[in-house]
């Protein structure tokens, strides 16, 4: 059903925008075709497979550490543990995401996942080392992530604050 | 700087990199898979592969119809008139427009770092680069549609959004703190 939805929502502002380029830009479209193109050639050939990967990682962790370490009412542990699991790990979206339900399904609680998904978003190490230091060095790179250290940890806090009051 | 990288997503990534990534999740799916059937047996891992491949089907339309958005985004973003808004003399009017900024930047890294980039040149602070950074990684609205509102459900997505309405504010007061040591 979400995905009905998802897909109407950037269905609409797709054509939105193709709309106005038609309008102001016409040459935007050849430039969005050859971007999108692109980044399909990247996404495409891995989507399978990090799909299968998050799918049978989730399968293979036992519910009963998931639900212990992270699960509903971990309390600050649980969302220690999931931010420095969030920080941890590689991959995109493809990967994190299939991840993040397949522990839910383990009975993670969701100020844990608030927290897993947080620092991942953050942090994303192989985006950081393939994108951010490259381009923006790294003395940049270094301060922003001390930075945001704290912040998965504020953000799982409040979502247990939020839960707890009844969310 | 290289001349491509100017060029936000154009290119996409650098094709060595493209193969070593998804290399990296083929291995990874290979040894997940294997160990899952030597564990549970052949019948878990039939189930496991066909509630990914439900998953690919129900998600491919959504990715496909973003990354057509992604390249409108990028084409039609003026990326110059971008660097100035958010430049050294935009003040807390800077740091707003770095907020909503960040929010409606396309998902995935082609966009976000190269826009970074250009605002480091125009002159933009440490704090201001933070908090559209932040925004972005934590209140991305495309990844949030794309990704999480499918897989993960409303109340969910509602959740963490709540929770993370703080966390670029946050992130920008601590920058403003070291911002002078950043910069030199």
């Amino acid at each position: 059903m979400s995905f009905v939805l998802a897909f109407v929502f950037v269905a609409a502002v797709l054509g939105g925008l193709a709309g106005f380029a038609s309008r102001r830009r016409p040459d935007a479209h050849g430039e969005a075709l050859t971007a999108a193109r692109g980044y399909l050639a990247n996404i495409a050939p891995r989507l399978p497979f990090a799909l299968v990967a998050a799918e049978c990682l989730g399968r293979l962790l036992p519910p009963e550490v998931v639900s212990g370490w992270v699960g509903t009412g971990s309390g600050v542990t649980g969302v220690l543990i999931a931010s420095a699991v969030g920080a941890l790990l590689p991959g995109g979206p493809m990967l994190a995401f299939p991840l993040a339900i397949a522990l839910e399904r383990a009975g993670a609680g969701p100020e844990a996942l608030v927290a897993l998904i947080t620092a991942w978003a953050l942090i994303a190490v192989n985006r950081t080392l393939l994108f951010e230091i490259p381009l923006l060095g790294g003395r940049f790179t270094a301060w922003r992530l001390g930075l945001c250290v704290p912040l998965p940890v504020v953000a799982g806090g409040l979502a247990g604050l939020l839960v707890a009051g009844g969310w | 700087m290289a001349r491509e990288r100017d060029e936000p997503g154009r290119e996409g990534e650098p094709k060595g990199r493209v193969t070593r990534t998804t290399t990296f999740f083929v291995i990874l799916a290979l040894g997940s898979a294997s160990a899952l059937a030597w564990r549970d047996g052949g019948a878990e891992l039939v189930d496991a592969l066909a509630t990914a491949a439900t998953l690919l089907l129900s998600i491919a339309p959504v990715i496909g119809a973003a990354l057509l958005l992604g390249g409108y985004v990028n084409a039609l973003l003026p990326h110059d008139r971008v660097a100035r808004w958010l430049g050294p003399d935009s003040g807390l009017r800077g740091y707003g427009l770095a907020l909503l900024g960040g929010v409606v930047t396309p998902a995935g890294p082609f966009a976000v770092f190269p826009i970074l980039v250009g605002l480091r040149a125009a002159g933009a602070g440490f704090a201001v680069c933070v908090v559209y950074v932040t925004a972005w990684a934590t209140l991305g609205l495309q990844r949030m549609i794309v990704w999480e509102l499918p897989f993960l459900g409303f109340d969910f997505v509602a959740l963490r959004i709540v929770a993370s309405l703080p966390l670029p504010i946050v992130a920008g007061v601590l920058a403003a703190a070291v911002a002078r040591r950043v910069n030199r």
